[in-house]
């Protein structure tokens, strides 16, 4: 018994998709970027498993640094996501997502 | 042997952690999860041989990013003073686009893997010249990251930059 490509695929897979049914049943806004990080280090696994699995040197991670620029990418989207529900929360006292809905005509 | 069970324990807690984070009640156990969850990703980066990014993924997302969902949560709930009860609606739906999301990647997964199995790239990669002698994970990372990728390098550091600046515009109460 061996630990494949195919089993971290699988694993990712499955964080993927709870990250999905997340952001489907949710309603409130902070739960909703939760999800989102969930979805973001199943990419994450994904590369790394891939770099390692099919890349015999070691020495070239290009899947490391791919993931390492989706975590900058991540830490960002926090940081604008939270300012943005915090601002909306102290104008509207809402945090649901499904009420905020001054845009909707 | 030690792989396997490693691998098995992490993605248990992986999985539950995930489960916990979607379905919770409760938004600041939601976040604990959430801990978890991120803590047992670092040990799948270890387990692959990334230890760089592992310790990287310590850092920022449970260092940063957890602090700033925690900061979230406590000035969402302290500003009206009651607490966040969590509601999940459209379950059916949810579970249902989740499972075929599901389905799909794990078809792609093990197709993909079955027909890579032996790929081997024969290709002399250049950059492995300036990685001569480089005998652990962040000393090639760091080269790399000076070298072959310093342009989306110096770019990862604007776009922060930029993020910060607009966060805290955004953020900011009106005066």
């Amino acid at each position: 018994m061996e630990i494949g490509l195919s089993h971290y695929l699988i694993l990712s897979g499955l964080l993927f998709a709870i990250g999905i049914y997340g952001i489907l049943t949710r309603r409130n806004a902070i739960a909703l970027l939760m999800c989102v990080e969930l979805m973001l280090n199943a990419v994450n696994i994904n590369l790394v498993a891939i770099n390692r699995f099919l890349q015999p040197d070691w020495r070239i991670m290009t899947g490391q640094i791919f993931a390492a620029f989706v975590i900058v990418l991540a830490a960002a989207e926090a940081c604008v996501g939270f300012a943005l529900v915090i601002a909306i929360y102290r104008n509207l006292n809402r945090i649901n997502v499904d009420e905020i809905n001054l845009l909707k005509w | 042997m030690g792989e396997v069970i490693a691998f098995y324990i992490l993605a248990l807690i992986i999985v539950l952690g995930a489960l916990a984070v979607v379905t919770g009640r409760n938004l600041f156990h939601c976040g604990l999860s959430l801990a978890a969850v991120l803590l047992a990703v670092a040990g799948l980066f270890i387990l692959n041989g990334a230890e760089f990014l592992a310790w990287v993924q310590v850092l920022i997302y449970v260092g940063a990013v957890l602090v700033i969902i925690l900061y979230a949560i406590m000035l969402s709930e302290n500003i009206t003073g009651e607490r966040i009860l969590l509601i999940s609606q459209n379950r059916g739906v949810g579970f249902a686009a989740a499972t075929l999301v599901f389905a799909l990647i794990a078809f792609l997964g093990i197709s993909l893997s079955g027909l890579l199995a032996g790929h081997t790239s024969s290709v002399k990669d250049p950059v492995l010249a300036l990685l001569e002698g480089a005998d652990s994970n962040v000393i090639v990372f760091g080269t790399l990251l000076l070298t072959r990728y310093i342009l989306p390098f110096e770019f990862a550091s604007v776009f922060l930059v930029i993020a910060l600046i607009g966060a805290l515009v955004i953020a900011r109460t009106a005066e």
